[in-house]
């Protein structure tokens, strides 16, 4: 499924937080926006799932402009898409094998051994075994992610939607869900987009990087292409250096 | 600092539009919520779970309140009627004003603070967690899916908790009456339902009814559109408990008035 994104702009009040976003997500690669906090990454996401509308622009999938459509259109579009978010988002008052068979129980009629099965094999695919019966609260924060991603899989979307997958995980572990991130997409061929600060993580996973600063997309390309950049702001960003064009605003 | 009396104004026309907003979006949540009603698919587990959850979870601290509020009432209205020798009009004016006024009302503010706060705590750490987002994002309409079983179970459960106070609190002021004031037990009952008409109880149960919508509509919204983390929710929650208690207050005189 490709995504194309064209003229975006939303603002908040006085605070224009995505000024003309361009961009075209590839179908089939994993696609990673980077940017300081508070750049409009997450408030792009939000665009893409329909969670906002745009002050001006289109969001186009496979030729349908996504940000005009009924709530009842949108929902039959949302059913390809899989989000894992950045808090996992995992209902609590479920377990976890309920919250990875919730969108099946929603979306299929499947009958209930049917929907264990696929459980246990998308919760097998995330490298967690055993843990149906357990509830959000006693997991780790990587056993969340994790979780999160197995229900996002259920019903085996064509658009992966990661939204800072590896913030607040120990190095380790955010390898491991790195790796999730590739296996998944090479196994079912998804469309990811990947929201992150993780600049290694990034030049790991990513077939195609924009960078988004003061609304802007300031570059878009492959992971050599910003290796071999000059522009300030992105070897700012991909140095980790505090001084240069960039400012933290407080 | 100088004082401008245009500031005065100003935080008048905030106050005021803030409140019309808050006010527009509670009854537009309540007509979502009943329009979604109609729409598939019916999800009967949800609606099963918060009638348990507001109804008979309810029960007990509704089933105390009216036990003592007939007891202290029959208490209270016997020095009155003693002094002029009327005391075989307690049981018929206790009913009266539990069936008409005390028994929706107290209900209404007892399930309030144990319910409305809930839902409101609950659907807000949903929308600070991203659960709500997660619903949207799988094609859920979360109103659907969180506000419609909330609303609906809450306007069924509230009248027949209301029974159970009435029921509860014509028990206690009976026992009062009899076991320890000493009247006549047959002449009692008879003269309570002689003196209490059905309609009083329907009207009763019509305002509960309306009450229970006020509970969940009013914990709802609040807890969908929290902010700012755990203290937004402790907000909300607050806040829930507050506006419903005087809007059950509120709404209590405007449906006596015209319903009576």
């Amino acid at each position: 499924m490709q995504i194309d994104i064209r003229g975006l702009r939303k603002s908040f009040g006085d605070h224009v937080v995505l000024d003309g976003i361009d961009m075209t997500i590839e179908d089939g690669k994993t696609t990673v926006i980077l940017g300081q906090t508070g750049c409009g990454k997450s408030v792009l996401i939000k665009h893409i799932i329909g969670l906002l509308k745009p002050d001006a622009g289109q969001i186009v999938v496979n030729g349908i402009d996504i940000t005009r459509l009924r709530r009842s259109e949108l929902t039959e579009i949302l059913k390809n898409f899989g989000v894992l978010f950045q808090s996992a988002a995992l209902f609590d008052s479920m377990t976890v094998g309920e919250n990875v068979a919730f969108p099946l129980i929603e979306h299929t009629d499947l009958p209930h051994a049917k929907i264990v099965g696929i459980v246990e094999e998308k919760l097998a695919i995330v490298g967690l075994k055993g843990v149906e019966s357990l509830y959000p609260s006693e997991l780790s924060g990587g056993m969340k992610k994790r979780v999160g991603l197995a229900r996002a899989i259920a019903l085996e979307p064509k658009v992966l939607i990661f939204d800072e997958p590896t913030t607040g995980l120990d190095p380790v572990m955010s390898d491991t869900i790195d790796n999730l991130i590739i296996d998944t997409q090479k196994r079912l061929g998804v469309t990811s987009i990947v929201i992150s600060h993780d600049i290694p993580g990034t030049f790991k996973i990513a077939h195609w990087i924009a960078m988004l600063y003061k609304g802007k997309v300031v570059l878009y390309g492959n992971p050599d292409d910003f290796k071999n950049t000059k522009d300030p702001i992105v070897r700012q960003f991909l140095e980790r250096k505090a001084e240069g064009p960039l400012q933290v605003e407080v | 600092m100088a004082f401008e009396p245009l500031k005065i104004f100003e935080y008048i026309g905030e106050r005021f539009t803030a409140f019309l907003e808050e006010l527009g979006g509670i009854c537009t949540t309540f007509v979502q919520s009943v329009v979604l009603l109609f729409m598939p698919p019916l999800r009967l587990d949800l609606f099963l779970k918060q009638m348990e959850f507001i109804g008979v979870e309810s029960s007990f601290i509704v089933l105390l309140t009216g036990a003592f509020t007939g007891m202290v009432f029959a208490l209270q209205t016997s020095y009155a009627f003693r002094l002029f020798g009327a005391q075989n009009l307690i049981g018929p004016s206790v009913a009266l004003s539990l069936a008409r006024e005390l028994g929706p009302v107290l209900s209404g503010l007892m399930v309030t603070g144990r319910v409305g706060s809930a839902m409101a705590a609950e659907l807000g750490t949903m929308k600070v967690t991203e659960q709500i987002d997660a619903l949207s994002t799988m094609g859920i309409n979360p109103v659907q899916y969180l506000v419609t079983p909330r609303v609906v179970s809450s306007i069924l459960m509230l009248p027949m908790l209301t029974v159970l106070f009435d029921f509860i609190g014509i028990v206690g002021s009976y026992f009062m009456a009899v076991y320890l004031l000493g009247l006549n037990g047959e002449r009692f009952v008879n003269d309570t339902i002689y003196m209490v008409d059905l309609k009083d109880v329907y009207i009763g149960l019509l305002k509960a009814a309306v009450f229970g919508a006020l509970i969940a509509v009013v914990g709802c919204y609040k807890g969908y559109y929290a902010e700012k983390g755990a203290e937004g929710v402790g907000k909300a929650a607050t806040q829930a408990v507050v506006i419903t208690s005087v809007s059950i207050l509120i709404a209590d005189y405007f449906l006596t008035a015209m319903l009576f």
